[in-house]
């Protein structure tokens, strides 16, 4: 079966889309023609507190994604692990060739089959300076026809990109993304320098206290527990730039 | 400094073309292993002829060449013609307008990752200015599979012209790229770099384009 006919229509229509609904639309009209039912495409962050800009756009059995967050099992789904450090494409399949496979993540690769998600197929996607993510393909019991990976390979690469860059652009329209006050900013830019609140304090004018209390309410907006995060964070959103931490 | 060497310039340069080619077998011989032939500690193909031409990127410090792409037209034999036109589903793109990109590298001697991004982007929107000047209006290459992420996510309209062939490390596919004044446009404002990189040398003029 030759799919380049649908590799060749997604490549321009992925460059075409410029929201969510439109890109889900695409992969819907898409992906049935390789025999994928179900994907998802996941940026490699915390999925249970997302930084705006990250990539989220799931189509899987609704009862799968209830349960699988219940159970917590984003930190065990080996294949959200071998995604990390595999460079090339891999079916579910060759799983224990990428990774030892230990029994929670077979357990969790057992319970994700019994919810119709096997016969599935992984494109990493990693660059220099950005955020790695995956485009996961699931085509259910019926398997996968072997000569659609090359063609979902291409899909999959186009379609992250796509989705990326909806998401920065949803980063910069979203008005409702963690907006830091203008203290909150300062505070964290010196603590990126590796100022100490008391030095912050002295630098800005403020009390020591101010400048914890400001640092901590910062780390609260972002539902972060340090304030290494909250700055990696404040980086990513680009509520704060390396220029103004790298700075004198 | 980027610019670019012909076959009318190339007794000028003889010595960034030694270092060109030398460095082209330190990156895709010993590094990526292609299976390449070298003589003398250089890598040079059958297509390195009077018709390529080169855009090199040197160190402004010292002038060593620091990257390189060359540039085949697709009037005469190319990579596409004679080595991989299994990779084109339908009509291979030919014509004095599309031209074949191939060999593009940052040198190992820069083991910075921003001086190598800044390589790469200098080179790549050389590569744009260049085809501009000269009325190339597409671009042909073969790329593998591990970097077409870093191909896609740039603002131009890069296109498969092809269904990959190979295994694993080896997959490799061809691509096709329409250039137009405003892929230039969109490759500034996507690097945040919004002055002219290619250089105009003595021995090439912009009527020699013509």
């Amino acid at each position: 079966m030759d799919y380049f006919p649908q590799v060749s229509t997604f490549a321009k229509e992925s460059k075409r889309v410029s929201t969510e609904e439109e890109l889900i639309s695409l992969l819907d009209s898409v992906l049935p023609k390789l025999g994928f039912s179900h994907y998802a495409l996941v940026s490699q962050v915390d999925l249970t507190n997302r930084p705006t800009g990250a990539v989220n756009i799931l189509k899987l059995p609704e009862d799968w994604v209830n349960h699988s967050r219940s159970m917590k099992y984003y930190a065990d789904d080996p294949v959200i692990i071998a995604a990390q450090h595999e460079l090339a494409p891999f079916e579910w399949e060759e799983l224990d060739q990428k990774l030892d496979l230990s029994p929670k993540h077979r357990r969790l690769m057992q319970e994700a089959r019994e919810f119709g998600l096997q016969g599935g197929f992984t494109v990493p996607v990693h660059a220099p300076g950005v955020v790695s993510g995956l485009c996961s393909f699931v085509s259910g019991s019926k398997g996968i026809d072997p000569d659609c990976l090359p063609a979902a390979n291409f899909i999959g690469v186009y379609a992250f990109d796509a989705a990326r860059r909806i998401a920065a652009k949803n980063q910069v329209l979203n008005r409702t993304h963690t907006r830091l006050t203008d203290r909150q900013r300062e505070c964290l830019i010196m603590a990126a320098k590796g100022k100490s609140d008391s030095v912050i304090g002295c630098i800005l004018g403020l009390g020591r206290d101010t400048v914890h209390m400001h640092v901590e309410r910062a780390k609260r907006s972002y539902g972060v527990s340090s304030r290494n995060e909250a700055i990696v964070r404040a980086l990513f959103e680009s509520q704060i730039a390396y220029a103004d931490v790298l700075s004198k | 400094m980027t610019h670019l060497i012909t076959h009318h310039d190339a007794h000028n340069f003889q010595s960034e073309l030694n270092q060109m080619f030398e460095l082209r077998k330190q990156v895709f011989v010993d590094t990526y292993k292609w299976d390449l032939t070298c003589t003398d500690g250089k890598e040079i193909d059958q297509f390195d002829t009077p018709e390529a031409y080169y855009l090199i990127e040197r160190c402004s410090e010292n002038g060593d060449v620091i990257g390189s792409v060359r540039f085949l037209p697709t009037t005469t034999p190319h990579l596409m013609s004679e080595i991989f036109p299994h990779l084109c589903a339908h009509d291979r793109p030919e014509g004095p307008d599309v031209w074949e990109i191939s060999r593009l590298f940052c040198s190992p001697l820069v083991q910075d990752r921003v001086m190598r991004d800044l390589v790469r982007r200098r080179l790549a929107l050389s590569m744009i200015e260049f085809s501009l000047l000269f009325g190339i209006s597409k671009l042909i290459l073969v790329t593998h599979m591990f970097t077409l992420n870093q191909l896609v996510s740039c603002p131009w309209d890069v296109y498969p012209l092809g269904m990959p062939v190979g295994k694993g490390a080896n997959q490799i596919a061809a691509m096709g790229m329409n250039i137009t004044p405003s892929t230039l446009i969109a490759m500034r404002n996507h690097f945040g770099m919004h002055e002219p990189v290619l250089q105009e040398y003595q021995s090439f003029t912009i009527s020699d384009a013509a």
